[in-house]
């Protein structure tokens, strides 16, 4: 482990320390859909809490083909509101989301579990940490937009950390409006804080922006 | 120990995780502390920003707030001398982040914060008043100290003030959170924004010639991991010592008025500087608008 991701791991295994203590819960239940920010969080939060207070809550697909198929709703959608329901149902955890950065500034309303241990890692750090990343499908859409995750991460970082106005305009046109216009769909929420611990220059929902 | 400052006095940070609200809680670590630093031979132990009361106060800070006095803090009587952080309120009932220097459990001098960052994270201008000066202080033995809080350092006009005013020691509390975890590549890992903090430091030590003591905070409130990374700064620039990052821990160092001398002797920035000149530029600059 390198010294960046020690000290990473150090600072989300405090707060959500301290995110347990506040809430007077003993574990945390983190929604694991298998992507790489699952593992990585999980990975974190086992190594500074301890196994006995992290729970993955993970649900089987076929568990909820029939909530898709019978109502109509999005097979992944189904399996995050289910693995949202269980979270809930374990006694004395903090549910977790275990969604990125960028996942979350471009991803619509921010997810409603209370804390968010990556919340302010990017999607690059991500893939530097854990060899991969993920994130909704219209997010991966605006990364190949973009000409790629490095370049959106690239330019969303100088538009909110660098408090860049014109940290967009590295965009093609059209690129540069997608990212906008999804930054602007999840800005209502943004404004009800979760606990995203704090690792860069201007973390969501402890810094002011927008 | 009580007040026998001499040309050598050794001083001692105690950098730890005040817990939010709880002021027995903090002023019996505090207590505590001072014993141990009896026992070591320390004639001041500084503690940082809030250390009495925990940072993110909000609306409990009229609650936590005590009254400007200077009567005795009964618990902090004998010892060494101690710089705590606290909140006081005035007799319009406003509350200032104050640092107090303790000397026999008696207010020696009390600094009110002047600059409140409310910006980013930052929320103090909502809950204190600012101060509105800077002084610096005879501690005896021919020290003579300034104390600074957190952003007060950021605006470097401080530091020159309590220099121009003699200090040859600048105590700092700080409640720094560390900030840019994931910068300087995969080797890093160290704040960058701590990286900051000792520039400035060690600029204002060399600069004026002056020992700096910067106590910072360890612990977490919600979102915040404090930084840690206490120092202490000689004269000439060098790091006499820095505690763990994150961690409580506790430093010291013994500071020399010959160290001061030492560092001042190759230069003549002390003897040369004009507070005149600043005054006029500063009269024409405040006059031209």
């Amino acid at each position: 482990m390198t010294d960046r991701a020690r000290r990473i791991a150090e600072v989300v295994g405090a707060v959500a320390r301290q995110a347990l203590a506040d809430h007077g819960r003993t574990r945390i239940a983190l929604l694991d859909d298998g992507s790489p920010e699952a593992e990585l969080a999980a990975r974190i939060l086992v190594d500074q809490l301890g196994e006995e207070r992290v729970a993955t809550v993970r649900v089987d697909p076929d568990h909820v083909r029939w909530v898709a198929g019978d109502l109509g709703v999005d097979r992944r959608r189904a399996e995050e509101e289910v693995r949202r329901l269980l979270a809930r149902l374990i006694d004395d955890a903090l549910p977790a989301h275990p969604a990125s950065k960028t996942a979350l500034l471009l991803g619509g309303a921010l997810p409603p579990e209370p804390l968010l241990p990556l919340g302010d890692l990017w999607a690059t750090d991500v893939l530097a940490l854990a060899g991969g990343w993920s994130a909704s499908a219209e997010v991966v859409a605006l990364a190949e937009a973009a000409g790629g995750i490095e370049v959106l991460a690239t330019s969303v970082r100088r538009l909110i950390g660098g408090r860049d106005p014109a940290g967009l305009d590295v965009l093609a046109g059209a690129a540069a409006g997608r990212v906008r216009a999804a930054l602007a769909a999840g800005s209502a929420s943004r404004r009800h804080p979760r606990i995203v611990p704090k690792l860069g220059v201007r973390t969501l929902c402890a810094d002011l922006f927008e | 120990m009580t007040g026998d400052w001499g040309p050598r006095v050794r001083l001692r940070i105690e950098q730890f995780a005040p817990a939010l609200g709880r002021v027995d809680v903090n002023l019996g670590h505090v207590v505590r502390a001072q014993a141990d630093a009896a026992a070591d031979g320390v004639h001041l132990l500084v503690t940082p920003e809030l250390s009495m009361t925990g940072y993110d106060v909000r609306d409990a800070v009229h609650a936590l707030a005590a009254p400007e006095s200077d009567a005795p803090y009964p618990t902090v009587l004998q010892g060494p001398d101690v710089v705590v952080g606290t909140i006081e309120r005035d007799a319009a009932f406003v509350p200032y982040n104050a640092a107090l220097h303790l000397r026999g459990g008696r207010v020696l001098h009390r600094h009110r914060k002047v600059y409140l960052p409310t910006y980013g994270l930052f929320d103090e201008g909502r809950w204190f008043g600012a101060g509105d000066g800077v002084r610096a202080y005879d501690a005896g033995g021919g020290w003579r100290v300034g104390l600074l809080v957190c952003e007060d350092l950021w605006h470097p006009a401080l530091a020159w003030l309590l220099a121009s005013q003699g200090a040859n020691l600048l105590i700092v509390q700080s409640a720094a959170a560390g900030r840019g975890v994931v910068a300087g590549g995969a080797g890093g890992g160290r704040f960058a924004s701590w990286d900051a903090w000792e520039h400035l430091v060690r600029a204002a030590a060399i600069a004026y010639g002056v020992y700096v003591a910067l106590a910072n905070r360890v612990g977490v409130e919600g979102p915040l991991c404090f930084a840690g990374g206490s120092m202490i700064i000689a004269p000439d620039g060098t790091v006499l010592a820095r505690a763990d990052d994150l961690r409580a821990d506790r430093v010291d160092a013994e500071l020399a008025l010959d160290a001061v001398a030492a560092a001042r002797r190759p230069y003549a920035h002390a003897r040369d500087d004009d507070p005149r000149l600043v005054a006029r530029e500063l009269a024409r600059m405040l006059g031209a608008g």
